[in-house]
């Protein structure tokens, strides 16, 4: 598989009055042409960061403090902004959690796609932008197109302005799209919808999607690979059916248990990790951990790829077991 | 008889003129120490059910029983005094705390209202047991904002519990919650209703937690019941085509088990929801020509000991045959609660 996307020790602070916080720190990962990665965390994990971070949408205060994201081998941390704003939109699309986020509740929807359109195909008529407009809309399974081009974000339903956002974000045919929960504010019924439709735009233009949810189920059900998120960190990384069916981590393990009617095993205990205004030292999970012990709160974890294919875990517990079953006999 | 007793609850609001008949004569009992779940899409009238019953919004018609008060015939200056025995616990916890209060204010707010009698010993008193039973005995002194969702979402309900109320209305409250700290919600809920024998009215859209908490659900689609029952019984399984739809949103954690496809049609056009018959004819992939013409109403199905009812007329064509009667918990979109234990 291509590599269309690679992550390197990517980190993000944000500056707030009592500091600099440790939002994003030393995150890998890549994703291959034709790929859907899930990232999954709870809440503050810092998963949202760091796609955001991809595309330049920081919040208020906050920068990348290290590492690369080559997009194509272009490090998008290296453009300037005009030339970022170039490959955002075009090849880089990107959905929200709140769609009306993303549209201007003053304008006409077909007018916001003409400045779409045109912001990256200077010289396109009206008549052409909304035909591509009509196209991307009936794609995305919306009937009438022309009644929602004509008509204004505020008069569209959740699910049909999360359509309209998706039509925006495909139009252009991106090689890769990035959302961020889109379907967390969405009914279980048009959630499946909107996941299906965001899944058959990737798939068959050979397209990549970055899949940020807090929704386990949604990770299993719609991504080819994950990365599980804790403090900042990447704890655990691999294949969606490995991960899923033989967790590693105990953060990810605690994760799976404590779905609702889904689980098996060990409940995840609740709290969460404190702000943090120093780099982590130790395992940012051991006050959680019902393994940890001394060596985890000072050491930090190794990164153990020694699992089989792409699989990555950062602890110290499955180090060691590795390190007892890898070894010679005798 | 039942602790809280709703017959035929009816509310027809009016948004720029057109009527939305939010909800549609509804009627269910609780019983003191069980839970009802009302569960639904959004706009089908659940958290409208809630704020009837505990007149925070007043119904065009209806009854509603709490013990032997009948709630909906008070005049208005009694109706704050009844409050006491019928609280509420809201989905977003951080919006219905005050910022500018301290966590042991907020808690003692309903009894400076309800109970003015008491000294302020009394008062410090109550405050320190409530929040011992939700665990968060120390943080009296503390501001909302230093809180986490979890523990804010624990002083909403040491706020709804502190007058000693009989009947709650839980409205969405563990949806804004992450997973693990979801689960320690619902275990302090499920503790004080065992302790002291509370009713719920629990409203959410997930049906994963309401395998938890309830004992029996109300499925609502457009202001009506399509389906009520054990929830055993109806998760396992569901006989009203909403309710299938509604199980089939479910996704496993399990990639192996793939979903079942969604039980949706797309809208039909041309089919006048306001003409008599089926309210769910337009997206119903059983649709027959008996779902027109006559409005529907629930009908007892199966064992007459469970008070199972379901609106749809098919019903009985989409029970499954004896042999295939899965069993609680074999079907992939309805994992046993296996969580009980904790």
């Amino acid at each position: 598989m291509t590599v269309l996307l690679e992550a390197s020790n990517l980190s993000v602070n944000i500056d707030t009055p009592r500091g600099d916080l440790h939002v994003v720190e030393d995150v890998s990962f890549s994703l291959g042409e034709g790929e859907i990665l899930g990232v999954v965390g709870e809440s503050g994990c810092g998963k949202s960061t760091t796609v955001r971070s991809l595309i330049g949408l920081l919040p208020r205060g906050g920068r990348v403090t290290g590492g690369s994201a080559l997009f194509d081998g272009v490090d998008l941390f290296a453009q300037r902004p005009a030339s970022l704003r170039a490959i955002r939109g075009d090849q880089i699309g990107f959905v929200a959690q709140n769609p009306f986020g993303l549209l201007n509740p003053v304008l006409p929807i077909a007018k916001q796609f003409r400045t779409l359109i045109r912001a990256h195909r200077g010289g396109l008529g009206k008549a052409e932008c909304a035909s591509m407009a009509r196209e991307a809309l009936l794609r995305t399974g919306i009937h009438e197109p022309d009644r929602v081009l004509h008509g204004y974000a505020h008069q569209l339903s959740g699910g049909m302005a999360q359509r309209v956002v998706i039509a925006m974000a495909t139009i252009l045919d991106p090689r890769l799209l990035i959302s961020d929960e889109p379907t967390t504010a969405l009914d279980v019924t048009i959630q499946r919808q909107v996941l299906e439709l965001m899944r058959d735009v990737v798939r068959l233009g050979n397209r990549s999607m970055i899949l940020v949810t807090h929704d386990l189920g949604v990770v299993a059900q719609f991504c080819d690979s994950v990365i599980v998120m804790y403090s900042g960190s990447v704890v655990e990384s691999g294949k969606v059916a490995e991960v899923f069916t033989h967790p590693e981590h105990p953060y990810t393990r605690g994760l799976l248990a404590s779905v609702p009617g889904g689980g098996r095993g060990e409940t995840l205990p609740p709290g969460g990790p404190p702000a943090r205004f120093e780099p982590a030292r130790g395992c940012q999970f051991a006050p959680r951990c019902s393994r940890a012990e001394t060596l985890c709160s000072v050491e930090p974890p190794p990164t153990v790829s020694s699992l089989g294919g792409d699989r990555r875990v950062r602890c110290h517990f499955v180090e060691i077991e590795e390190a007892t079953h890898g070894a010679p006999a005798g | 008889m039942a602790h809280l007793r709703v017959e035929n609850l009816t509310k027809t609001f009016h948004a720029g003129g057109e009527p939305v008949r939010a909800v549609g004569g509804v009627s269910f009992t609780i019983e003191r120490g069980k839970t009802l779940a009302l569960i639904g899409e959004s706009g089908s009238g659940k958290s409208t059910v809630g704020r009837l019953v505990l007149r925070l919004v007043d119904a065009d018609a209806g009854r509603v029983h709490l013990g032997d008060v009948d709630v909906l015939s008070l005049p208005p200056h009694r109706v704050r005094a009844q409050r006491r025995e019928m609280q509420i616990v809201f989905q977003e916890p951080f919006e219905s705390l005050n910022p500018r209060m301290r966590v042991a204010d907020i808690v003692a707010e309903p009894l400076v209202i309800h109970e003015r009698g008491l000294t302020k010993d009394q008062r410090r008193q109550r405050v320190r047991d409530v929040l011992d039973e939700v665990g968060l005995v120390d943080y009296g002194d503390r501001y909302p904002q230093g809180l986490s969702g979890g523990q804010q979402q624990r002083i909403g309900i040491a706020r709804a519990l502190i007058t000693n109320p009989s009947f709650v209305v839980l409205d969405e409250p563990t949806s804004s919650l992450d997973l693990s700290v979801q689960a320690q919600v619902l275990d302090v809920l499920s503790q004080v209703q065992e302790r002291h024998g509370l009713a719920y009215l629990y409203i959410s859209h997930d049906l994963a937690t309401v395998r938890e908490i309830a004992d029996d659900v109300a499925v609502m689609y457009r202001g009506e019941f399509r389906e009520v029952g054990p929830v055993a019984a109806i998760t396992s399984d569901p006989r009203d085509p909403y309710t299938r739809l509604l199980m089939s949103g479910f996704l496993s954690v399990d990639p192996r088990e793939a979903p079942a496809p969604l039980q949706s049609a797309p809208a039909r056009p041309g089919v006048d929801l306001n003409e008599p018959g089926c309210v769910f004819r337009a997206r119903c992939v059983h649709v027959a020509e008996e779902c027109s013409g006559t409005d529907l109403s629930l009908s007892p199905v199966g064992d007459t000991k469970m008070l199972r009812q379901v609106r749809c007329v098919r019903h009985d064509e989409l029970a499954p045959a004896p042999d295939d009667v899965p069993r609680s918990g074999a079907d992939p979109t309805c994992p046993p609660p296996d969580r009980q234990e904790r």
